[in-house]
């Protein structure tokens, strides 16, 4: 049986720049919301507090909605609970595959053709090459490129390319699914066409963790929410509750009491 | 789980996803000759070429027989080129696997693994002229193989470690990959791939003697010539062997964690 559990989780992120130094002197100029955030430390790095303080108990059923402005963790978040960023404090526990469908593109080679891309991530996702070869017909039927496959990714349009990417990526199903931003692009037939195997995949799926910004597509999929604000979770509860939350002008930096 | 737990885990997970890593060097590889006609007979030419030109000028100017330089220079030039693109890309790998890393909690050595793999390959693309060249003046006939095997083996370790430490520093240092690269173009000039030890003073013999670059060509270069290495050679081998080693479970005891954190 699924399940993630994050307790007491910290992501720090060391920025190790040239102008670090000069950084550390505009500290002091920072608003009081970024200097929580970006903190000097000895030597003359800099280290950015991504998460703070994460707990969160996902178990089999929950459809979570990650809600945010842009930089308040939202990616930090999804990488911790893949397994990516091992943090400083706290701990993660998982059981259960888990599959983030963060970057469509990996593993894109553009004079390789259309099958070479499918075996490639295939393979990157753990399958033999006869498996991956399995995953053919799956992908003719629902990218409709035809003889397109066998051309280099380079003579793709942008539209075709997402095609085979997003069908690659969703081709195995894993027991926890962590999305980023729902893909945006591509033409309206498309889109359904794409909503329609998300259902399918999401259905199968034990847990889904799903961040975007498009309230319309976070209420179709999921049932709670939770709502992070400058690497802190602000408030966890029904997704409607969540999202009334975020939507009030002033969000609260720091936790709800 | 301590972090020496989780690096033998990591290596454990790395060696278990063999098809990942093969895949992704092989790729690497293949990459390069996708619009190519030649594609790696353009490798085997250049080095061959220039064995031959090289090794004609070289008998002359160290003062030796063709049949005896060419052999000595082209097994040396090769297996040195290979350690010298090894250790420069070396430098490369977490940098080059960031989208894999930043995906996917992928084992650190896969990645390891995959530029040794990859550079293997492109070290096989050599070895024709290799026998050629050796078939035609020492004899094919005389190649130790027992001793030949022994050196890949442990050639093949030192690269595995040195590329597993060098990854891992020029994650975090990013001025690493230029030293290197200077430092490898110094240290052909000082490694005996063009020139003998013996034709050196007594006192720079030392010096060639305890150069770890020397050693590993050494292991590989003379059972191929048909002599067994020098027993001086194996010892200074063995001790890089433990010295990496240890620098390796060092670093990756502090840092395999914040690898991610870095690129």
């Amino acid at each position: 049986m699924a399940y993630l559990e994050m307790s007491g989780v910290c992501v720090d992120f060391p920025v190790f720049s040239s102008q670090s130094r000069g950084l550390i002197n505009s500290l002091f100029r920072f608003e009081r919301s970024v200097q929580q955030r970006i903190e000097a430390k000895g030597g003359g790095g800099v280290t950015v507090h991504a998460l703070r303080d994460i707990s969160l108990h996902l178990k089999k059923g929950d459809r979570v909605a990650l809600i945010g402005r842009n930089g308040a963790g939202k990616t930090t978040m999804l990488r911790a609970m893949s397994g990516v960023y091992e943090p400083e404090q706290g701990e993660i526990r998982s059981s259960g595959n888990i599959s983030a469908l963060t970057d469509l593109m990996l593993g894109v080679d553009p004079e390789a053709s259309g099958y070479d891309f499918v075996i490639t991530r295939g393979i990157v996702m753990g399958l033999t090459k006869a498996q991956a070869k399995g995953l053919f017909a799956d992908v003719e039927a629902f990218t409709q490129l035809g003889d397109y496959l066998h051309l280099p990714v380079r003579s793709y349009s942008t539209g075709m390319l997402l095609r085979l990417a997003f069908a690659i990526s969703t081709a195995i199903v894993p027991d926890i699914l962590l999305m980023d931003e729902m893909i945006g692009v591509g033409d309206s037939q498309f889109i359904e066409r794409a909503n329609l195997r998300l259902n399918k995949l999401m259905s199968q799926v034990e847990i889904l963790v799903l961040a975007s910004h498009n309230e319309e597509i976070l209420r179709a999929f999921c049932s709670t929410g939770v709502v992070m604000s400058e690497g802190r979770i602000v408030h966890t509860g029904p997704l409607a509750e969540c999202l009334a939350l975020h939507n009030e002008p002033t969000l609260p930096a720091t936790g709800l009491s | 789980m301590t972090q020496l737990h989780k690096l033998y885990k990591d290596v454990w997970d790395s060696l278990r996803i063999w098809r990942f890593w093969v895949h992704l060097g092989w790729e690497d590889i293949a990459r390069q000759y996708r619009r190519s006609i030649l594609g790696p007979v353009w490798i085997t030419l250049n080095t061959g070429i220039f064995i031959i030109v090289f090794g004609l000028i070289g008998a002359q100017l160290f003062n030796s027989g063709v049949d005896e330089y060419l052999p000595y220079l082209c097994v040396g030039h090769v297996i040195f080129t290979c350690m010298s693109l090894m250790i420069n890309d070396g430098c490369q790998v977490y940098m080059q696997a960031g989208p894999y890393l930043k995906q996917a909690p992928f084992p650190k050595f896969a990645f390891v693994f995959r530029v040794v793999w990859r550079n293997v390959i492109m070290l096989a693309h050599n070895v024709p002229i290799v026998l050629l060249v050796i078939g035609f003046t020492s004899g094919l006939g005389r190649i130790r193989l027992d001793w030949l095997f022994l050196g890949i083996f442990l050639v093949l370790c030192c690269s595995v470690l040195l590329v597993s430490i060098l990854g891992l520093i020029a994650a975090r240092f990013r001025d690493v990959p230029m030293i290197v690269t200077s430092g490898m173009q110094i240290a052909f000039f000082v490694t005996p791939v063009m020139w003998r030890p013996e034709q050196l003073t007594e006192r720079a013999q030392l010096a060639a003697l305890l150069n770890p670059l020397a050693a590993l060509l050494d292991l590989i270069r003379a059972p191929m010539l048909g002599t067994v290495p020098s027993n001086a050679a194996w010892l200074l081998v063995l001790v890089t062997l433990v010295v990496l080693s240890c620098l390796c479970v060092l670093l990756y005891v502090i840092g395999r964690r914040r690898i991610v954190y870095w690129i």
